[in-house]
């Protein structure tokens, strides 16, 4: 009987083929937690996309997704938490994720579910994706950046990588941390240009451990 | 006798052998270059495409109900706005330029006078949302549709469940606007060689002139080039349009638009960007007298263009030839009577 048992787990653990790693985003402020009912003055919105996701082990490419897209959006929990199917037995120390959407899913129009225009991510006048949306109001001054374009020269979506435990993939999101670095005179990005880009490069700065 | 049996015998399987139309809905007229639209992401469907003629004509789609794309974009002027040069949408607020025709669109890299939609399928959108066209935004939009159930089975229908998104409103659309073809005129039938279709002398020597002075950016048989130019009109006062640039971010571009297809150009005034020339005696007027000639000026336009007024009027006729009443009057394309009467 046990040997039975011990061939039959042998055999299914051979067929098991992906294990589910949590893939959570933390929303932050000025180092500690968010929470709308307070911060949403400092930060009314803060929406973007994570797209074409790669794990790494030791600088080497363990796992590629196959392009999937999530909004993640401050103002709705469940779009925090997220999940990857990646192969059992694949190790990885690093995450590396673009913040935004690549030229080439720009090029092909209009996408489902999250890259779904309904979602308010999408540039109608001027057509293509918004990477990110940044709302709030800082010492009294408004700010509004929705940054944006994929027309070369201003291709403005940018790599992050975070290093991250093997078995759960933690990022914490403080918008603080790129606003401080903003000069004060721009308050108001709402098309793709040299503006955009300057605070894309910025704004991988909301991501860490 | 029996040969001549044998030949019917011959010709009644040789019909029973031809292929149908090679797609009801969409085929590549002869010796035109394949289309820029990418149909393996929106793969044409009857229902869809019946689903997308609907929307195209149902104001629903403004926030006071009173706007639909064919308000704008009528079939029997080939989908512009005759006699307008800047459009009206919601409350008769004024637009900033002149509504494009729609017809050949799977062919077009770019739309809008100053190329801001790089694909079709994003293309609804801008005018949907601006606020003096139709003042909507897409969740209502979307939140409208799904209350109906007419909508809610013609999405059905078309996706295989009735789930009505953003997405799948905009690529029915798209899939309707990719049937409008035009490719019928006396310009085609000639072209094709069709037995006892002639052009007349006056429209013969209009065609070389069209050769030598308009096909460089009007290049057939699309009649565009697709590409941005500037056509020497200058910016008009009030509106200060600067085209291109304002999307490229390039100063070459500025002033610069889109090259519109001339095909049914007799029934689509009035013309350029901003709907300044009433007909299409100004224009030639424009191109033989009034040309101004700064710095992003488009090449071919450099050297003066002479045109008598004999060959201006022959010009015109040949002009004239390039109108497709098939497709004014297709009733594919019409207000779809029977879909809005359920």
């Amino acid at each position: 009987m046990r040997l039975t048992l011990a061939i039959f787990l042998l055999v299914t653990s051979a067929f098991s083929q992906s294990r589910t790693v949590p893939l959570d985003f933390v929303p932050i402020i000025d180092g500690r937690s968010y929470s709308s009912e307070t911060d949403a003055k400092t930060v009314s919105v803060c929406k973007f996309y994570v797209s074409d996701i790669v794990l790494f082990s030791n600088g080497k490419r363990v796992f590629e997704s196959d392009k999937s897209y999530f909004l993640i959006d401050f103002s709705e929990p469940a779009s925090l938490h997220r999940t990857l199917a990646i192969p059992d037995g694949c190790h990885f120390d690093k995450i590396r994720f673009t913040l935004g959407i690549d030229a080439a899913t720009n090029e092909n129009g209009v996408g489902d579910g999250d890259l779904d225009p309904v979602r308010g991510m999408y540039w109608a006048w001027q057509s293509g994706y918004i990477n990110m949306k940044l709302e709030g109001a800082i010492n009294g001054k408004t700010f509004e950046y929705h940054l944006g374009g994929f027309q070369q020269p201003f291709l403005s979506c940018r790599a992050v990588e975070i290093s991250s435990a093997n078995d759960a993939i933690l990022i914490k999101v403080d918008p603080m941390r790129f606003l401080k670095k903003v000069p004060t005179e721009i308050t108001h990005v709402m098309s793709p240009g040299k503006t955009a880009m300057q605070l894309s490069d910025l704004a991988v700065n909301m991501f860490y451990r | 006798m029996r040969i001549l049996i044998g030949i019917i015998v011959l010709l009644l399987l040789a019909s029973g052998f031809m292929a149908p139309a090679d797609d009801v809905y969409f085929s590549i007229p002869d010796k035109w270059p394949k289309p820029a639209y990418d149909f393996t992401q929106n793969p044409l469907k009857a229902e869809t495409i019946q689903l997308g003629r609907a929307l195209f004509y149902d104001p629903t789609l403004s926030s006071d109900g009173q706007i639909s794309c064919a308000s704008c974009h009528s079939q029997y002027t080939a989908f512009a706005h005759v006699d307008h040069k800047l459009s009206h949408g919601v409350q008769s607020l004024i637009g900033n330029r002149n509504a494009p025709a729609l017809f050949n669109l799977a062919w077009q890299k770019s739309f809008m006078w100053d190329g801001a939609v790089h694909n079709l399928d994003a293309l609804a959108l801008a005018p949907m949302t601006s606020p003096v066209e139709m003042n909507e935004n897409l969740p209502n939009i979307v939140d409208k549709l799904s209350a109906s159930h007419r909508y809610r089975q013609a999405f059905a229908k078309a996706y295989g469940d009735s789930a009505i998104t953003g997405t799948r409103t905009l690529k029915a659309i798209s899939q309707f606007l990719v049937t409008l073809i035009s490719c019928n005129s006396k310009y085609d039938k000639v072209t094709r060689g069709e037995t006892g279709i002639r052009f007349s002398d006056n429209e013969l020597h209009g065609y070389d002139l069209f050769k030598q002075n308009c096909a460089a950016c009007h290049a057939e048989p699309l009649f565009t080039n697709g590409e941005f130019e500037n056509n020497g009109i200058g910016t008009d006062s009030i509106l200060k349009d600067p085209g291109r640039v304002k999307i490229s971010l390039r100063k070459r571009d500025s002033l610069r638009f889109k090259v519109p297809s001339l095909r049914n150009v007799e029934v689509t005034y009035p013309y350029m960007h901003d709907g300044r020339f009433a007909n299409l005696q100004m224009v030639l007027f424009h191109y033989t007298e009034a040309i101004g000639h700064d710095k992003t000026l488009s090449k071919p336009l450099k050297k003066k263009i002479v045109l008598s007024e004999n060959d201006k009027r022959d010009l015109i006729s040949f002009l004239k030839t390039l109108t497709d009443e098939t497709f004014l009057r297709d009733k594919r394309f019409s207000y779809p009577v029977e879909f809005f009467s359920r």
